[in-house]
């Protein structure tokens, strides 16, 4: 009887109003990944769990179901994230990140190339990485240009280590396969697909 | 749904479910607005409407297949004391689901259990059987005898 008590008590409501509010959370992302390094808000009101940021919950709620696996790092797997996200998006929590269609990360992953990147008939298939990070500055150490960026835009990310960018950039060469990226903090989100092009300015960090 | 405890997956469960979601909603909504001092509950799941294959086999015995779809509403409740209700009702009555998910809970409550079983479920039961029975009576008043055809056995 105590365990389910404390399973069903850790087990709080996902979207009040499913089609309105994942319509709104698809087009904040389409908008972020189309607009890369534009800082979205995710303006819900969403008891997720604590492990999860508001954004990342919320993006959750709204792609992944039965047939998008999803990776949670060991940081975040808290019993009560993991009933959350079984519950209302009724998806396999997979351990084994190199299967998942989502993840989602504490902080940037040491080895990109643990995850799936497509292949070259379908490189769609590559994963999309939800990463929670502190801080999401407009003005900061990173360029940003492609897709969607008209010249070029500014991005600040102080947690992301310079490496990761360097395995990112090594990672482009296998273009069309990649992964995508979303930078989630609180209810902030800014979107880095894998055609964009990420340069740290020299002289900063 | 993987986050219940086994006990509560158990056939007594499976029972009062399958009572609830067969019960007509005018007999459930009048047996619950009689129901004293009723919990307040969060839904966890607001209502939904959706759809599930209805599969069948051949007497019971034969391969799968698929019979139709049929749609079916379901929701699902946390009451203040945590204990968390389903409620799967075929059709699209969210009222139904609700209710069936918060009796659903308040069943789990060792404490309740007995009261809502006499108030509630049991009487849902006997309405249910008495309306097979009519049908069962009515169905076999009609049965045509074919007295001058031998039968095979």
């Amino acid at each position: 009887m105590m365990s389910t008590n404390s399973t069903a008590q850790m087990l709080t409501p996902g979207f009040s109003d499913p089609v309105s509010q994942s319509q709104l959370v698809f087009r904040r992302l389409l908008d972020a990944m189309a607009r890369p390094g534009s800082i979205e808000t995710v303006d819900l009101d969403i008891e997720g769990p604590e492990t999860l940021d508001l954004a990342a919950t919320a993006i959750t709620l709204a792609l992944v179901d039965f047939e998008t696996p999803l990776y949670l790092a060991p940081a975040l797997a808290t019993p009560a994230a993991e009933t959350y996200l079984k519950f209302h998006c009724g998806t396999r929590i997979i351990t084994d990140a190199k299967d998942a269609a989502f993840g989602i990360l504490d902080g940037t992953p040491e080895d990109l190339s643990t995850f799936n990147t497509g292949t070259e008939e379908y490189p769609e298939l590559g994963a999309t990485l939800i990463i929670q990070i502190e801080t999401i500055r407009t003005n900061g150490p990173l360029t940003l240009t492609g897709p969607g960026i008209k010249d070029s835009t500014e991005l600040g990310l102080p947690d992301v280590p310079a490496s990761f960018w360097d395995a990112r950039t090594k990672l482009q060469r296998y273009f069309p396969r990649g992964i995508d990226l979303v930078f989630v903090s609180g209810a902030e989100m800014v979107a880095l697909p894998r055609t964009t092009n990420v340069t740290l300015q020299s002289g900063k960090e | 749904m993987g986050t219940q405890s086994p006990q509560h997956q158990s056939p007594a469960r499976k029972r009062w479910m399958s009572i609830l979601a067969k019960a007509s909603f005018e007999d459930l909504r009048s047996l619950w607005q009689n129901l004293p001092d009723k919990p307040a509950w969060t839904r966890v799941r607001p209502p939904e409407i959706g759809m599930v294959m209805v599969r069948g086999r051949m007497g019971g015995t034969g391969n799968r297949f698929n019979l139709g779809e049929m749609t079916v509403t379901r929701c699902s409740v946390g009451l203040e004391s945590g204990d968390l209700g389903h409620g799967y009702v075929s059709g699209r009555n969210k009222e139904h689901a609700e209710i069936a998910a918060v009796i659903d809970a308040l069943m789990q409550r060792e404490e309740r259990t007995e009261t809502i079983e006499h108030s509630i479920i049991k009487p849902l039961e006997l309405r249910h059987q008495q309306s097979r029975e009519t049908a069962s009576r009515k169905a076999a008043a009609t049965k045509v005898e074919f007295f001058t055809v031998a039968r095979e056995n």
